[in-house]
């Protein structure tokens, strides 16, 4: 009877996940998906229309794995010093970031750029703000944790110690082979960033007001001012959709049927530092990947879903709020009049004559 | 079966040979090679093997077979043999004082010399240190200023020669993990690549050298991190090429690499670069073209920074030479 409570916990999660990822005050309607009883409620539940990530062939979704990698998620025991887990920086109730401009590690070292949203975080081809090096969830999950330039969860140079003190917890104990049957030892990077990317992908924005009048035909489901914010969003006069486009909101994404994968990042001008086009030292974008100097600020555009929870904004949240953001996509470019940073990274005649139509569409909190 | 135990299978026929095969307390003298058999140990020149071994083996004189060999390597701050429990003086410009608080490099591709011949060897697969053609040096001891490092040393490779080669004065090997190791899955890969403390999450690959220093009275600690830098994405999850390798060859001759320790100084390696402070770049040299204390030391490491292409100079690895 034991396992089959434990059955009927990790249910419960799998369903808590599908209405909390909307993060949205009318996420009341749209299609009841209450499974009938005993069967399980889908890992991914989105409609028809809406696109379904692709899943690594050598990492299969399943419940056990989700439910293994949702206890991780929340795990202290996964930072050196066992005070910070993955939820530390990525808190649900902020579309998982953490509302700071620069994340903070567990040894309190800052962070040069902020913490990211993972909703959706699926669909993505390239993970963390500029690293073109970076294609899956199970390689991103080994940067937080054994990264030392910067320190997030500290564990370089602890995976023995990491494995025991999960070995010692009875729910892994049990877990860990019913999620990975094949896998001996049970417990291993590789057990652990594949149960930690299996329930991340299922964390899905797809039921959002946005997605209701998309992809649901609810008319009913957006303002008028907030369809007037979507038509400008997805113009050319305001040309957001370029970077910012498709259901997600963002570039550099795949899902299932697609067949070439596109990797973008852009540099938007927010600085241009003594007018020699550097970024803040160390805080380059791909350029500190790749030392190629045209990839100097490019940057992947995350997704806009839940936009209004991620503030502060930008890779080092030198954006305070939305209006700022769109002031510096009206301006085509950031100026920045005094101080280390100072340089005008305008570099484009803006054809925006007012951004009132997005603030309105943000103000109406459609996505 | 995965890729490691088909390696070990087929090594496993050449290798057994090489000091496990015959752990029995066989006392016999061990000719020079013998007969070894899919399941049988050889006795190997000068081993312990002989006649005792537990499924056989023939120790025998003039036979055909590789012949084992050990090469041993010390970790030296200048004339002082490393230690985690050590502070150190005289480092760099600045003659900075300092602790070392990690000491591991990955070497590969081991060539002996013998009159002007390069004979490969064969590395003895231990499932620990030493994997296909690399093996990772370790001189910490996971103790003192070391916390997270590991206990376990390595200090002496292991391997076999082509029958009837030698006398061996000289030796060339690479520092770095090989290319195609070096991009491989991180969370799958075997032993030496396993461990975290040498992963280079954030560029691809593993950390070749890794020697971290905390100066006193300096306001950061003063890491050298060797690994290949500015990568390319093959499209397909991987790593195309890297445009800067970063892996040193080394050749030291004038004396055989059998009887002669390697010394891999610290000192050396640093000893054109400022320990106090952090002109710029990551805290100390994480290889970056443009740290400014990566030029003088990638110079000490025989690296060409604005290609990344070995060149000539490297001071960090020498011969014991006699007192």
């Amino acid at each position: 009877m034991e396992s089959r409570a434990r059955r009927s916990y990790s249910l419960k999660s799998a369903l808590l996940l599908a209405p909390l990822s909307l993060l949205t005050p009318a996420c009341d309607g749209g299609t009841d998906t209450t499974p009938p009883d005993g069967e399980p409620e889908p890992l991914l539940p989105m409609p028809e229309a809406y696109p379904r990530p692709q899943i690594p062939a050598d990492n299969p979704l399943s419940e056990e794995k989700v439910e293994l990698g949702r206890r991780l998620f929340y795990d202290t025991r996964l930072s050196g010093n066992q005070t910070y887990s993955c939820a530390s920086c990525h808190d649900q109730k902020l579309a998982f970031t953490d509302g700071l401009g620069q994340a903070i590690g567990s040894t309190e070292e800052i962070h040069p750029r902020g913490s990211m949203s993972i909703v959706n975080v699926a669909y993505y081809t390239t993970y963390t703000w500029g690293n073109p090096l970076i294609g899956s969830l199970e390689k991103q999950a080994l940067g937080p944790m054994f990264g030392e330039t910067p320190v997030e969860l500290g564990l370089s140079g602890m995976e023995e110690e990491l494995f025991a003190r999960l070995a010692a917890e009875p729910i892994y104990a049990d877990l860990f082979p019913k999620a990975f049957p094949e896998a001996d030892p049970a417990i291993s990077l590789d057990t652990i960033t594949k149960a930690l990317s299996s329930f991340e992908r299922v964390i899905i924005s797809y039921r959002a007001p946005y997605d209701r009048y998309v992809y649901e035909d609810d008319k009913a489901a957006l303002s008028d001012s907030a369809v007037r914010g979507m038509e400008l969003f997805f113009s050319e006069k305001m040309e957001c959709f370029h970077c910012h486009g498709t259901f997600n909101l963002s570039d550099s994404i795949t899902y299932e049927g697609k067949k070439i994968t596109e990797k973008m990042f852009h540099n938007t001008g927010l600085y241009n530092i003594g007018g020699t086009g550097a970024y803040p030292p160390g805080n380059g974008g791909v350029f500190e990947i790749t030392g190629i100097p045209e990839d100097m600020g490019r940057f992947r555009a995350p997704s806009l879903r839940n936009i209004a929870l991620t503030a502060p904004y930008m890779h080092d949240g030198s954006a305070a709020t939305l209006d700022d953001v769109l002031d510096h996509y009206a301006a085509g470019g950031r100026t920045i009049e005094s101080g280390s940073t100072r340089g005008t990274g305008r570099r484009i005649r803006s054809r925006a004559s007012s951004s009132t139509g997005l603030i309105c569409q943000r103000r109406s909190g459609p996505i | 079966m995965t890729r490691s135990s088909w390696l070990a299978l087929v090594l496993g026929v050449s290798m057994l040979s090489v000091g496990s095969g015959c752990d029995g307390d066989g006392s016999g003298t061990g000719g020079s090679g013998g007969s070894g058999g899919d399941t049988g140990g050889a006795g190997g020149t000068g081993g312990s093997g002989g006649t005792g071994g537990d499924t056989g083996g023939t120790g025998g004189t003039g036979g055909s077979g590789p012949m084992p060999f050990v090469i041993n390597f010390e970790g030296r701050v200048g004339d002082k043999v490393f230690s985690c429990a050590d502070t150190y003086t005289g480092l760099g410009t600045s003659n900075a004082e300092a602790k070392i608080t990690d000491f591991r490099v990955y070497v590969h591709d081991i060539e002996l010399l013998a009159g002007g011949e390069k004979i490969p060897v064969t590395l003895e697969q231990d499932g620990v240190w030493q994997y296909e053609n690399l093996a990772l040096l370790d001189f910490e001891s996971g103790d003192g200023a070391c916390a997270n490092g590991t206990t376990e040393l390595h200090t002496a490779i292991t391997g076999t020669v082509p029958e009837g080669t030698g006398p061996f004065d000289g030796i060339r090997f690479k520092v770095g993990v090989p290319f195609e190791l070096n991009h491989a899955d991180v969370a799958t890969a075997p032993s030496p690549l396993n461990l975290t403390g040498l992963f280079w999450n954030w560029n691809g690959g593993y950390k070749f050298l890794r020697v971290d220093s905390v100066p006193v009275g300096a306001a950061m600690s003063f890491n050298l991190h060797l690994g290949s830098t500015e990568c390319m994405d093959d499209g397909n999850g991987g790593v195309s090429m890297c445009n800067k390798p970063n892996r040193p060859e080394v050749e030291l001759s004038g004396t055989s690499p059998l009887t002669t320790k390697i010394l891999v100084d610290y000192a050396a390696a640093v000893s054109g670069a400022d320990l106090s402070q952090n002109m710029g770049g990551a805290p100390g040299c994480m290889s970056g073209a443009t740290d400014p204390e990566c030029g003088p030391i990638f110079d000490h490491l025989g690296i060409d920074i604005d290609t990344g292409a070995p060149k000539a100079g490297q001071t960090m690895f020498r011969f014991e030479t006699p007192n």
